[in-house]
């Protein structure tokens, strides 16, 4: 270690002379002021590690340089001892009042200095890896959040915003919340309505960020390719139960709105009850957790059972992480479900910026607040087409196939192939900016070809909500007993060059068919048609009913 | 008048040092008494004080108690602003002082 170097100011030649001597001596390099001034000058110059500092001394007297010796050391600590025959108190109190360390008394006694110099040393050295490790871990922090806000930066553009930023969402999100382990996920699905997932991960920073990686992926890409809910979950679960270690987990409210039916469709495993909100009149529906969080259970052992409430165009959801309830203030306590509910049913017409306030209010504290996770969501104005975010550029050359699937028994009761069917179409850039309508259409011509071709249900009584339960029910009743032959076939045929491409979609079904040119004639309107057909005329440029009605074919086209 | 124990130890401390001390010390004293004598003949309180201090001080690092003790008591009072008996002590630290020159001479330390 290098010698602890020493700066002397005294007025007094003799004292200067001994202690330089004795300091000397023991082995410590020394430098010399005559008052307090110079000290400050010898100080600056040399920056000595330890200063010995006379009271009283002409031209600037000791009280007045070791406050300036503490100025000019800044950050580093560097000990003055105060060299004093005073015996009395107050000017004891003065010398460390003025930011004096110690005092060293006349006569000098060697042991004695060396002894407090030593001390001094060891509490310089002790300061100085203090504040080496506080400059490290400052670094680290620093460091840390930098990484943080890059890896949101690869967050975002991996996982896009979906439709959160649809005015009809409001949300209070930390920027750096996924290393807060909570995720808010947002999408409208493709033939409208939209899924909303809030997540909260057990844990912090990188591991749960890590995990609201595929989570997000997986949201958003089902349900972008048509996905229900159940599949969307179901495949979380079963990624986060390979990934997260043991006692990991996700927290989870997931929503399924369908505005065009009024109704929302929800699965909680583990968070706080969200709920369903009529302005002016408060709390219509509590979401609680009905189920394990994702993560937990194996993908055999996760059931997806759902629940569906009435969500109508008047109707707000609230969904939140439990660091609302779990909002502290030092006066109350927990912020809990009682006084949550209370806000939502007194200020049933604003909950959220309500909410916000009451939270900044109660703790206090603003970081806090940034760090609770909550999103309202308004009926009214929900469904708004989301631009689909789509940086690949999909494939752009000619292209020119036909894909045929055929859809037997146990397909046709227990699956939903348009997921399927849409992927490789998805592949094609014109019609990736036309998923809504390529869906809409395949969508309608399946369920046309399954509902009436084969099942021979009858739309007419889905005229009212009585109607369209029995219609269900009967449905579920008949795919049942589905007889054997029965089948779909779906042919698509896509060709497309660099400047206009066609799509040909022709469904054919095992069903006896309809008397499609007496509907075709009568020009019947789309509720009592039953097949859609004017909704499908709309999208298409040709349809075509063959054989005996049993085999639709239609055909879009487009220009780049 | 002379701690000469402590004095021997301050002199086993010092060393080779230890004339170059007694040396600054003397050199020290005319001075300091010449600037006593000088500002009582000016009536500066504040600078026979300041002066008066520094004899004192380096009076006790020599263990010269005897000067040590006149100093003080000059010093004292100066601060107080009171002048009146600093010829007597001048002529005390005089006299002592002559004493204690001729104590180092014949020591050898001079």
């Amino acid at each position: 270690m290098e010698s602890v170097r020493i700066l002397i100011a005294d007025d007094s030649k003799t004292d200067r002379l001994i202690l330089q001597t004795l300091l000397k001596k023991q082995g410590y390099p020394v430098y010399i002021a005559c008052d307090g001034q110079e000290a400050i000058d010898v100080f600056k110059k040399h920056r000595p590690d330890i200063v010995l500092l006379d009271a009283i001394m002409p031209t600037m007297d000791g009280f007045e340089a070791a406050q300036q010796i503490k100025v000019l050391s800044g950050d580093s600590f560097i000990p003055i001892i105060f060299l004093t025959s005073l015996s009395d108190a107050p000017s004891l109190a003065r010398c460390l009042e003025v930011g004096g360390d110690d005092f060293l008394t006349k006569p000098y006694n060697k042991i004695i200095l060396k002894a407090k110099i030593d001390a001094f040393s060891r509490m310089q050295d002790l300061y100085q890896t203090v504040q080496t490790q506080r400059d490290q871990i400052q670094a680290y922090t620093d460091e840390m959040i930098m990484e943080q806000h890059q890896a949101r930066k690869i967050f975002d553009n991996i996982a896009h915003r979906g439709c959160l930023d649809n005015n009809s969402i409001l949300y209070n999100l930390s920027p750096l919340s996924i290393f807060n382990g909570d995720i808010l996920l947002a999408a409208e699905k493709p033939m409208g309505g939209m899924h909303v997932f809030l997540g909260d991960f057990t844990g912090h920073g990188l591991p749960a960020a890590v995990g609201a990686m595929p989570v997000s992926e997986i949201f958003y890409g089902m349900t972008l390719k048509g996905f229900a809910m159940e599949e969307v979950l179901r495949e979380i679960n079963t990624r986060l139960c390979h990934i997260l270690p043991v006692g990991s987990f996700c927290c989870a409210i997931c929503v399924d709105i369908e505005f065009s039916e009024n109704r929302a469709r929800v699965w909680n495993g583990g968070l706080p009850s969200g709920y369903i909100i009529k302005p002016g009149k408060g709390i219509e529906t509590t979401l609680p957790s009905k189920h394990l969080p994702l993560g937990v259970l194996s993908s055999q052992k996760f059931k997806c059972e759902i629940t569906a409430c009435s969500f109508d165009q008047d109707s707000h959801l609230l969904l939140a992480t439990d660091g609302v309830i779990e909002s502290e203030s030092e006066k109350s306590g927990l912020f809990g479900t009682e006084r949550l509910e209370k806000l939502i049913n007194e200020k049933s017409d604003s909950v959220f910026k309500s909410l916000q306030l009451e939270l900044l209010e109660f703790t206090g504290n603003e970081q806090q607040t940034d760090d609770v996770s909550f999103v309202e969501i308004l009926g009214q104005t929900a469904e708004k087409k989301e631009e689909v975010v789509d940086n690949s550029q999909g494939v752009r050359r000619p292209l020119d196939w036909v894909i045929d699937y055929c859809f037997h028994v146990d397909s046709l009761r227990h699956f939903d192939p348009l997921p399927l069917i849409v992927q490789p179409l998805m592949e094609v850039r014109a019609l990736r900016r036309q998923r809504s309508r390529v869906f809409t259409v395949l969508s309608e011509l399946y369920n046309n070809a399954l509902d009436h071709g084969i099942l021979k249900l009858d739309s007419v009584i889905k005229g009212n909500a009585e109607g369209f339960a029995k219609y269900y029910s009967q449905k579920t009743q008949r795919l049942e007993n589905i007889s054997d032959g029965a089948e779909i076939r779906v042919t698509i045929q896509l060709r497309s060059q660099l400047d206009k491409g066609e799509l040909i979609i022709q469904i054919e079904d095992s069903g006896e068919g309809f008397n499609y040119q007496s509907i075709l004639k009568e020009k019947i309107s789309a509720s009592l048609s039953g097949r859609g057909l004017p909704l499908l005329k709309a999208l298409c440029d040709e349809i075509e009913f063959k054989g005996s009605g049993n085999k639709v074919k239609v055909k879009m086209s487009w220009l780049e | 008048m002379i701690d000469y124990d402590s004095l021997s130890e301050l002199q086993e401390l010092m060393e080779e040092a230890f004339p170059e001390l007694v040396a600054t010390y003397i050199e020290d004293c005319h001075i300091r008494i010449n600037s006593i004598e000088k500002y009582l003949a000016l009536n500066d309180a504040a600078s026979v004080c300041e002066h008066a201090h520094s004899l004192k001080g380096s009076s006790a690092n020599l263990f010269v108690l005897c000067l040590a003790g006149s100093g003080k008591k000059l010093e004292d009072e100066a601060r107080e602003g009171n002048l009146e008996n600093g010829k007597e002590y001048l002529e005390n630290i005089k006299h002592l002082f002559a004493i204690v020159e001729s104590t180092f001479r014949s020591k050898g330390w001079l």
